[in-house]
C-alpha cells in the first residue's frame, strides 16, 4: 500500500483503519511505514480517501506473501495453493467428522504466528519450526506456510520471505497424544525466543460424548485451556470414525 | 478462522457470544455438478434456519448481515465456501442445531463458545460431538497486546481485520454523542465480512469503553 505525498492533504481517514498500526499522522500527511505494513487492504476498503491519495501499488514476489496471508480476500495463485485457496486458514477441525484429518490417539497442534493482532515477521515463525523440528513432529502439508517452506527437515523457510511480515501465519502439525508432555516445553521455550505472540489451539477426537482424551494430561501438566472452544459437531455424513 | 477457538472475554461475557461456521466438505461435495448443486442447496437451507433462530450476524465473503447487507443479497453468491454465524443467546442457538440434526444435512457443523455450554446443548440435542479445538491462550510477547477491552473485540473477527485504533475512534465518537455503540458496532462489523463478528456483543464493551 501506498500514500501519494503529492496529493494526501492529510485529513487521516485512513489512519485508524489499520490493522498494525503501520499508517501515522506524519506533520501534515498521513505516512505508510511500510516495513509494518502487511498489505491486508483493510484502510482501501474502510477509509475514504478524498483525493485517492491511498493507493495499492503492484506487488511482486516476496512482497506479495504480505497480501496473500494478511488479506482473505485475495486468491493464492493456483501453483502456490495448498489449502483453502485464500489467507491463512487451514481446515483445521472444520470438516474433520467427514475428512478423518485429524484421529483418534492425534493431536493437531495449532500455532497462529502473530495472532491476536501483534503480527509477525516470517524469521519469527522459523524459529518457532526449528524449534519443533526437533520433536520429529509431522507437519501438515495442506496449509499455506507450505509455499514458503524451503527445507522441510530442517524446518528452513525460502530466504527471501524471513523479513516479509504478515498478520497471522498457522503452523499446524500433528503428533501423538503420548508426545504432548514432551512438545509443550518446546513451544513454550520457542515463545520466549519471538519477538510477537501467538494464539495456541490443540486439537483432539472426542470420545463417547463429549469425553477429551486430553483432560488427564491437562490435569497432569497444570494447564486449564481456555472455557471457549471450537467443537465439530459430528454432524457430517458419511461421518469419518477411526 | 481456527481464531474463532480464541475469542477473548470472561465467562460471563462469554455466555452471550456463541457462533456456527457450516462447511463443506470439497473432497465430497466438489465431485461433480450433482454434488456441488447438493451441497449449495443443503448450506442455503442450513442458513435459513440460523436466519430464523435469531442469528445476530451471518455471512460469507459476499457480505454479512451484522454490517446491514441483506440476507437474500448475501446468498444469491453460489458458492461451497458454507457461512459463519454468530448468536448471542444460546437457546437461538440451540433451535438451529435441532434443526439441523433433525433435517440431517450432512454438512459439517462447527460451534464456537463456551465448552460446558455447547456440550449440555449437544446433550439436551442428542448430538455427539466428534472433534475439538482447544484455546490454550497467547503465548510469546504478551506485553505488545492492546488492552483487554481491545482484544474482547478485534478477537471477534476471524481475520483480525479490526484494528484497536478503529475501536478508540468509535469509542471517541460515541463519547461525543456523534454515533451509539449499536451503530459504532455495525460499523466495526464492516471489515469482517465473513458474518462471525457479535455485533451485540461489540456494542456491550464499546459502551463499557465509553463510559470510563
Amino acid at each position: 500500500m501506498i500514500i501519494d505525498q503529492e496529493t494526501c492533504i492529510g485529513c487521516g481517514e485512513c489512519v485508524f483503519t489499520c490493522t498494525v498500526a503501520a499508517i501515522r499522522h506524519g506533520d501534515d500527511k498521513a505516512v505508510i511505514d511500510r516495513g509494518l505494513c502487511v498489505e491486508c487492504g483493510n484502510c482501501l476498503r474502510i477509509a475514504d480517501c478524498p483525493t485517492g491519495a491511498l493507493r495499492q501499488d503492484e506487488l511482486t514476489w516476496p512482497r506479495i506473501v504480505r497480501k496473500y496471508f494478511s488479506d482473505n480476500r485475495q486468491p493464492w495463485p493456483e501453483e502456490l495453493r495448498f489449502s483453502t485457496g485464500y489467507g491463512r486458514g487451514t481446515d483445521e477441525c472444520k470438516t474433520n467428522d467427514r475428512s478423518g484429518r485429524f484421529r483418534r490417539g492425534q493431536v493437531g497442534v495449532m500455532i497462529e504466528v502473530g495472532r491476536p493482532g501483534v503480527s509477525t515477521s516470517f524469521r519469527d515463525v522459523e524459529k518457532i519450526l526449528q524449534a519443533l523440528i526437533k520433536a520429529d513432529i509431522e507437519f501438515e502439508e495442506k496449509t499455506p506456510l507450505t509455499a514458503l517452506i524451503k527445507d522441510k527437515g530442517k524446518g528452513l523457510l525460502r530466504d527471501e520471505i524471513r523479513d516479509e511480515r504478515v498478520l497471522s501465519c498457522i503452523i499446524e502439525a500433528k503428533i501423538g497424544t503420548e508426545d504432548l508432555e514432551k512438545i509443550l516445553p518446546m513451544i513454550r521455550k520457542a515463545a520466549a525466543e519471538i519477538d510477537t505472540v501467538f494464539s495456541l489451539g490443540l486439537v483432539t477426537r472426542l470420545e463417547e460424548g463429549p469425553r477429551s482424551p486430553l483432560d488427564p494430561l491437562f490435569a497432569k501438566l497444570g494447564i486449564e485451556p481456555r472455557p471457549n472452544a471450537k467443537i465439530n459437531l459430528g454432524l457430517g455424513r458419511p461421518i469419518f470414525e477411526p | 478462522m481456527s481464531h474463532a477457538a480464541h475469542r477473548y472475554g470472561t465467562v460471563e461475557e462469554l455466555r452471550r457470544d456463541y457462533n456456527i461456521l457450516v462447511k463443506p466438505y470439497k473432497a465430497l461435495d466438489d465431485v461433480d455438478e450433482h454434488t456441488r448443486e447438493e451441497a449449495i442447496r443443503k448450506t442455503e437451507a442450513m442458513a435459513k434456519i440460523a436466519y430464523d433462530a435469531g442469528a445476530v450476524n451471518l455471512g460469507r465473503r459476499s457480505g454479512c448481515i451484522g454490517r446491514g447487507d441483506s440476507f437474500d443479497d448475501i446468498m444469491k453468491w453460489k458458492s461451497l465456501q458454507g457461512f459463519f454465524a454468530a448468536f448471542s443467546d444460546k437457546e437461538k442457538l440451540k433451535k438451529a442445531l435441532k434443526e439441523y440434526k433433525e433435517r440431517d444435512y450432512g454438512i459439517s457443523v462447527v460451534a464456537g463458545g463456551l465448552i460446558e455450554e455447547i456440550f449440555a446443548m449437544c446433550g439436551e440435542i442428542g448430538i455427539k460431538p466428534h472433534t475439538i479445538l482447544y484455546s490454550l491462550g497467547v503465548w510469546g510477547k504478551t506485553d505488545l497486546l492492546p488492552s483487554e477491552d481491545h482484544l474482547k473485540i478485534t478477537t471477534l473477527c476471524g481475520h483480525h481485520m479490526i484494528s484497536p485504533a478503529m475501536i478508540d475512534h468509535y469509542v471517541g465518537q460515541i463519547r461525543k454523542g456523534k454515533i451509539t455503540a449499536e451503530a459504532a458496532s455495525r460499523k466495526l462489523a464492516g471489515p469482517c465480512v465473513c458474518g462471525i463478528f457479535n455485533t451485540d456483543r461489540a456494542a456491550s464493551v464499546l459502551t463499557r469503553m465509553a463510559q470510563k
